[in-house]
């Protein structure tokens, strides 16, 4: 069984899709029953843990964006169904069949560059969904991951690597244990691609730090350079011209299931 | 000759050299190089996190409104995302119907056959340099690095560097690296285990007796001169080509000491 989400991974899963909400705002949903109680659950290394469900997440989203049109909590919690919903259908890795193929070899955890950040090599996870899908341990690997694809390249059954890590990362699994320092980029980078249909390199200025002042319409764009030259401003992209209908392109997008 | 191109979202920021020693290669080439009109940004890293629609949508958009045989790209993730989408796109019928029902809203259309997309590398391999170097050069030798994204899932020509640049007179160094991993996006998540990845691909050039690296890809450029230490140079490989046809080095985003 998925034993549910962190309180702090709920809200950082939301911080990068751009919502804004303190853990304070989040317990008293709690406590009103606009969200489900969390879980306890007791910790190996001593102490306790509240594991909230899956769907908290989404209920959550559905309650803030009907707060943003100005509705009265009162209201929101008439509007919102009572139970909890069906259980989610399994998450299903499209070429789940030639993962069966992996005989743990651990050529893709010794050939990765970048292994030694890694809690548990490729292969481990592969053999774990094998056996349980749903419970995988928790490790960062989907995360550091940087998709060089030197794994793919050399695994001598073929196994889709890099795709695997792809989607555990997609669909947030495994559960609880995430790796991203910088979810602000993430943001800043979806929100200018939506406004403006291009966005900056990130994929470049992830080593500097990045500001963003003013509105949408007129975005200044601060980044810090290591070394010498400091802080420089630069233009934020230019627009494109079929902005609208790649804005309702990207939301239908989105909800591709 | 004429050639429809694919800027990428860091051709106005922080690769600006790299973009400026294309178009200033181009014209002394004489390549016209015909910017893709109203293109959009490939996604990047960002779209791993979503669902795969968004990221072989915002790939398929540029594809359709590409009406021509080849397709320019410079920036090797953009190349990447383009064509994994298109190799997606090719082969699942199912995903083609869906981006089709899409690209609808702007009234787009995606040709199964083009454009080929190609990478900026083996365009210029192609081209015949020799006759366009400078008088009198004499080039330093160089290393070449592809990174990861010209090498893999789709390989790209991995002798292009090699051509072009001993093309107009450079000696390339020959080394084993050329195709490893420079820590990609890892500075993002403070790792110390970018410094080893790059200074590994320094020490090796330096090694073999090259006297500066040239490199195709804006991320691997900006992480080697981050974390690969600071006395060795690290230059697009156009920007070397440039000199060696006797540009200003102020026209390919070089300093003038150059």
């Amino acid at each position: 069984m998925e034993p549910g989400l962190l309180l702090e991974d709920i809200l950082q899963k939301l911080a990068e899709e751009g919502y804004q909400i303190s853990k304070r705002t989040f317990l008293y949903y709690v406590q009103l029953g606009l969200l489900p109680k969390g879980k306890r659950k007791g910790q190996k290394k001593g102490g306790v843990k509240f594991y909230y469900p899956t769907w908290t997440l989404e209920r959550l989203k559905a309650i803030l964006e009907l707060k943003k049109k100005g509705l009265k909590l009162k209201e929101i919690q008439e509007r919102l169904p009572k139970k909890a919903p069906s259980p989610p259908l399994p998450k299903t890795f499209s070429q789940a069949e030639r993962l069966k193929d992996c005989n743990a070899c651990g050529i893709c955890g010794a050939i990765c560059p970048v292994y030694e950040e890694m809690d548990l090599p490729p292969w481990r996870l592969i053999q774990a969904w094998e056996e349980v899908p749903d419970s995988l341990p928790s490790a960062n690997t989907p995360w550091v991951c940087v998709g060089c694809y030197l794994c793919e390249t050399r695994c001598p059954q073929e196994i889709p690597i890099v795709e695997f890590l792809r989607f555990l990362r997609r669909e947030g699994l495994p559960p609880g244990r995430r790796w991203r320092k910088h979810p602000e980029w993430s943001r800043i980078f979806w929100s200018l691609l939506e406004e403006r249909g291009r966005s900056f390199d990130f994929g470049a200025v992830h080593a500097y730090q990045i500001r963003v002042l003013g509105p949408a319409e007129d975005q200044r764009l601060l980044l810090r350079l290591p070394g010498p030259e400091g802080e420089k401003e630069v233009t934020a992209p230019s627009k494109i011209k079929g902005l609208p209908a790649l804005k309702r392109a990207l939301e239908r997008a989105r909800g591709w299931k | 000759m004429k050639i429809l191109y694919y800027p990428g979202c860091s051709s106005e920021h922080l690769a600006r050299d790299l973009y400026l020693s294309i178009e200033t290669l181009a014209s002394s080439l004489g390549v016209e190089l015909e910017v893709l009109s109203d293109w959009n940004c490939c996604g990047a890293r960002e779209i791993e996190e979503a669902p795969e629609g968004v990221g072989l949508f915002l790939a398929a958009r540029n594809l359709a409104l590409a009406q021509g045989e080849e397709l320019l790209v410079a920036c090797s993730l953009c190349f990447h995302n383009l064509k994994r989408a298109q190799d997606l796109l090719r082969k699942e019928a199912g995903f083609r119907a869906r981006i089709a029902e899409l690209l609808k809203e702007e009234g787009l259309e995606l040709s199964l056959k083009t454009p080929q997309i190609l990478p900026l590398t083996e365009f210029l391999a192609r081209l015949d340099l020799s006759k366009f170097r400078s008088a009198g050069f004499r080039g330093l030798p160089v290393a070449v690095y592809y990174g990861c994204f010209l090498s893999r899932p789709c390989p790209t020509d991995l002798e292009a560097l090699e051509k072009a640049l001993s093309a107009v007179g450079y000696p390339v160094v020959p080394t084993t690296l050329k195709s490893h991993c420079c820590g990609g996006h890892l500075p993002r998540t403070d790792s110390p285990v970018i410094k080893n990845l790059c200074q590994r691909l320094i020490f090796e050039a330096h090694q073999k007796g090259a006297t500066g690296l040239a490199v195709a890809c804006p991320v691997c450029k900006l992480n080697l001169e981050i974390y690969g230490g600071p006395s060795f140079p690290v230059r697009y490989f156009t920007q070397y080509l440039g000199l060696a046809l006797g540009l200003s080095p102020s026209w390919l985003g070089l300093p003038e000491e150059e």
